[in-house]
């Protein structure tokens, strides 16, 4: 039997009560229970075996075996029947090109969702505005497969009372529909809104044709939330700062009501949020470790390392311990001035791909061997 | 822009900076001459000062690969390796006769123009010295990460001075011949520029550098001398498995491994084990004592974050593969991944070894391509050593060294001697004319 009233207690209060340590127990009590139910997987099993994990034992948070992010490329880590998937989810297949496959069962969808909304709720209030989302309704289409834009979309629009696609698809490209664009804008240029859209198709394509139309929008009582996609714009070079500042002048708001939100589609539910002195919580249905870089044990606060996500929000797959590869540095654990508990963190970059290897870099003979 | 660190024997710390290499150059041409009335004694006893000065820095000592330089760079070494590239080393100060009236001259080649690799702090050393032995001038690319090691190594010669059959000599003379830039390594136009002055082209580097490189126009006269990339790996018989040296073969494997953060092209990634009645756990469990038994002596050190995320992946896809084996420490200090199929793998580094049991250790002949560089051995026989290097060099290995020493810089290196490449052999024949 789970410890399914704790867990919903987590899930429904609010997100950011707990102080550290009492999270912490917590949260081993309900990840005992799950991480036995992850043994249902052979791959999991075989993992917890190698490792010498014995999950009566563990009392630690990090000492739970994580699993890094790729190996849902790689390998159907469902730990629920296969007929109990309800939903297969996709990642944006940005590293190698291979999407992750996420499998979602009722109960976790529903857990997601509702983890989602309290976390949004926390942000955004609960009053329902209208939605302009920056993308084209194709993202959102129903089906067995979503997207991590998908998923985002329908998260969003719980917090809404009427949603407008910004662009359409023309055959593979989005294109901004200006007209669209402005008749929101006339409808609800002075009504509290809310705007979504993945990171880099905001600053690719829909501030790319704003500037080149030189379109000029008034819309300042808005929330405009982001995620996704910082890889392509950090090889860009553009900063958060940036793109905070040139959104809101365009929309003719403060930078402050730019949004970023960091989250992944293998822990879906989970998101977290810039608050207003502009760091990322962790609520209190999920936690972080990051880890350091040389000796991948966790940091102290102020330093940097990897960024592993942990939720208690899944029974169909092992999200209670993921290793991303994202680099965050971790600021502060229950003082934070906006006044959320538990540990807050800022999100830096995505580990760095490129490196100098020198003669000894690989052994296959250029394309001819990986072809 | 071309940022330059040492010239005309003075060090720039934060580089003078020049459009081109016009007057880089023009410095390096007028030095040239001072070297070539230095005896290669002289050089070889300047350079052997030198050894001993940063042998005895305790600071510099603690970079990686610095203490064998030391050794590399003695006097007693030197001339065994230019006697195994030029026979003779009187062939670097004159005409030598080697019958009827026939002389050679091991000449120098001019300027030569090295393109460093950036995994190996002290590979500049070696380049850069082996050339002046042959009296080249240099102009030396380093990648930004080892210019500070390679300034601080230079450091020292500008005070030698030795005195050598009543003259005397300055290693500062050896300095201005030698002058360290760096540029962006995509700037396709200094690239071009660097490479239509070479006399001799040396480079080390990776595939992708590699290749832009060899495109780059160069004078027809000039000589190239590659150190592409390559891959290594090791050898256990079972003789060896079975004796009481395995705990000391493992441990210089050890070393092999975490030099250079397993960086080098010299450095092992798999690890073939003949079957024996050993088992492969218990060998693993020895090897896993073994690098314990190394923590403190090798501290991990920063891997850079691709390493760290390719450990982190493999490691997950061993340990999630029901038929694969994963043994690794909390942290980056080993991490040796088992696994049946016969293959080199990628390479990983951060002391990630891969670990194969096979029949018998001649069946790596299948695998072997001219990109196998060094196989580490542990063997028991010596005639089996041989046979087994007989048939792997010819299959394109180019060095079988036990294991231990599989990333000490030697020559030849990747099948070259490359002091012999660095001069332009001339004869005088004059039989029968006098």
């Amino acid at each position: 039997m789970e410890n399914y009233n704790l867990l919903e207690e987590l899930i429904f209060n609010k997100p950011f009560t707990l102080r550290q340590s009492d999270k912490e127990k917590i949260l081993v009590k309900i990840f005992k229970e799950q991480l036995q139910n992850n043994k249902k997987n052979i791959n999991i099993r075989s993992m917890y075996d190698k490792l010498g994990f014995d999950i009566k034992y563990f009392n630690s948070l990090e000492d739970i075996p994580y699993i890094p992010v790729n190996m849902f490329k790689k390998f159907d880590l469902y730990t629920c029947n296969k007929e109990e998937i309800v939903r297969v989810l996709n990642s944006s297949a940005t590293t190698i090109g291979i999407p992750s496959k996420i499998y979602i069962d009722k109960k976790t969808s529903i857990r997601q969702s509702q983890a989602l909304i309290a976390t949004l709720r926390n942000f955004l209030g609960n009053k329902r505005r209208p939605l302009l989302v920056i993308d084209s309704e194709d993202a959102n289409k129903n089906g067995s497969v979503l997207t991590a834009r998908g998923a985002a979309i329908r998260g969003i629009s719980n917090f809404s009372n009427k949603i407008v696609y910004a662009m359409d698809k023309d055959g593979e490209e989005l294109k901004l529909n200006i007209e669209r664009l402005k008749d929101f804008e006339s409808q609800y240029g002075e009504e509290e809104v809310l705007v979504y859209g993945f990171t880099y198709i905001i600053w690719s394509k829909f501030i790319k044709t704003i500037q080149e139309n030189n379109i000029k929008l008034n819309i300042p009582k808005i929330k405009i939330v982001h995620s996704g996609g910082w890889k392509k714009l950090n090889s860009q070079r553009v900063t958060k700062k940036e793109f905070s500042t040139t959104l809101g002048n365009i929309f003719k708001t403060k930078p402050s009501n730019v949004l970023d939100f960091y989250g992944m589609v293998e822990q879906l539910g989970v998101v977290f949020i810039d608050c207003q002195c502009g760091y990322k919580h962790v609520p209190d249905f999920a936690e972080i470790i990051i880890r350091d870089l040389t000796t991948l044990e966790e940091v102290n606060i102020g330093e940097s390392g990897l960024i592993q996500v942990m939720s208690t929000l899944s029974s169909s797959y092992p999200a209670q311990a993921i290793l991303t590869e994202d680099i965050g540095t971790l600021v502060g654990i229950d003082d934070c001035k906006c006044g959320r508990k538990g540990k807050y963190f800022k999100f830096e970059s995505r580990v760095e791909k490129a490196e100098i290897r020198g003669c000894g870099d690989t052994f296959a003979e250029g394309e001819k061997r990986n072809g | 822009m071309v940022k330059c660190y040492t010239l005309n024997g003075e060090f720039y710390e934060q580089g003078l900076c020049f459009h081109d290499f016009n007057h880089i150059c023009e410095v390096l041409k007028n030095n040239e001459e001072i070297l070539q009335h230095f005896p290669v004694e002289s050089i070889l006893l300047l350079i052997n000062e030198y050894s001993k000065i940063i042998s005895k820095d305790r600071d510099i000592l603690k970079e990686e690969g610095v203490p064998f330089l030391c050794f590399y760079l003695k006097k007693a070494n030197l001339e065994k390796i230019i006697e195994l590239n030029l026979k003779n080393k009187s062939y670097l100060d004159g005409f030598i006769e080697v019958g009827d009236k026939k002389f050679i001259k091991a000449q120098k080649r001019g300027l030569t123009c090295h393109w460093i690799a950036g995994n190996v702090g002290t590979l500049g050393i070696y380049s850069i010295l082996q050339s002046i032995i042959c009296r080249n001038s240099n102009l030396v690319r380093i990648p930004e990460n080892c210019i500070d090691l390679i300034i601080r190594l230079l450091k020292p010669f500008k005070d030698i001075k030795i005195d050598y059959k009543e003259e005397s000599y300055s290693g500062k003379d050896i300095l201005k011949n030698i002058c360290i830039v760096n540029f962006p390594s995509s700037n396709l136009q200094l690239n071009g520029h660097m490479s239509k002055l070479a006399d001799c082209r040396v480079f080390w580097g990776g595939e992708e550098a590699l290749n832009s490189i060899r495109s780059l126009p160069q004078k027809t006269t000039c000589k190239d001398i590659i150190f592409g990339p390559k891959y290594s790996f090791a050898i256990f018989d079972k003789e060896a498995i079975e004796s009481i040296q395995l705990e000391k073969y493992l441990e210089n494997l050890v070393t092999d491994i975490v030099s250079f953060n397993q960086k080098a092209c010299s450095s092992p990634h798999v690890v073939f084990l003949e079957k024996s009645s050993i088992s492969l756990e218990e060998v693993t469990q020895r090897f896993i004592k073994v690098f314990k038994k190394l923590y403190k002596r090798y501290p991990v050190k920063f891997l850079g974050e691709t390493t760290c995320a390719d450990i982190i992946n493999i490691g997950g896809e061993y340990a999630l593969s029901v038929d694969k084996m994963l043994h690794c420490s909390k942290g980056f200090e080993y991490t040796i991944l088992i696994g049946s199929e016969f293959k080199l793998e990628e390479p990983i580094g951060g002391r990630t070894v891969f670990l194969k049991e096979i029949d018998d250790i001649f069946e790596v002949k299948q695998l072997i391509t001219p990109r196998v560089q060094t196989v580490g051995i542990a063997l028991k026989n010596q005639e089996r050593a041989i046979n087994l290097a007989n048939e792997i060099t010819k299959a394109g290995v180019d060095r079988v060294v036990k294991v231990g020493y599989m990333s000490l810089y030697d020559s030849p290196w990747d099948g070259s001697l490359v002091i012999s490449d660095m001069v332009r052999w001339c004869s005088l024949n004059i039989n029968g004319m006098i």
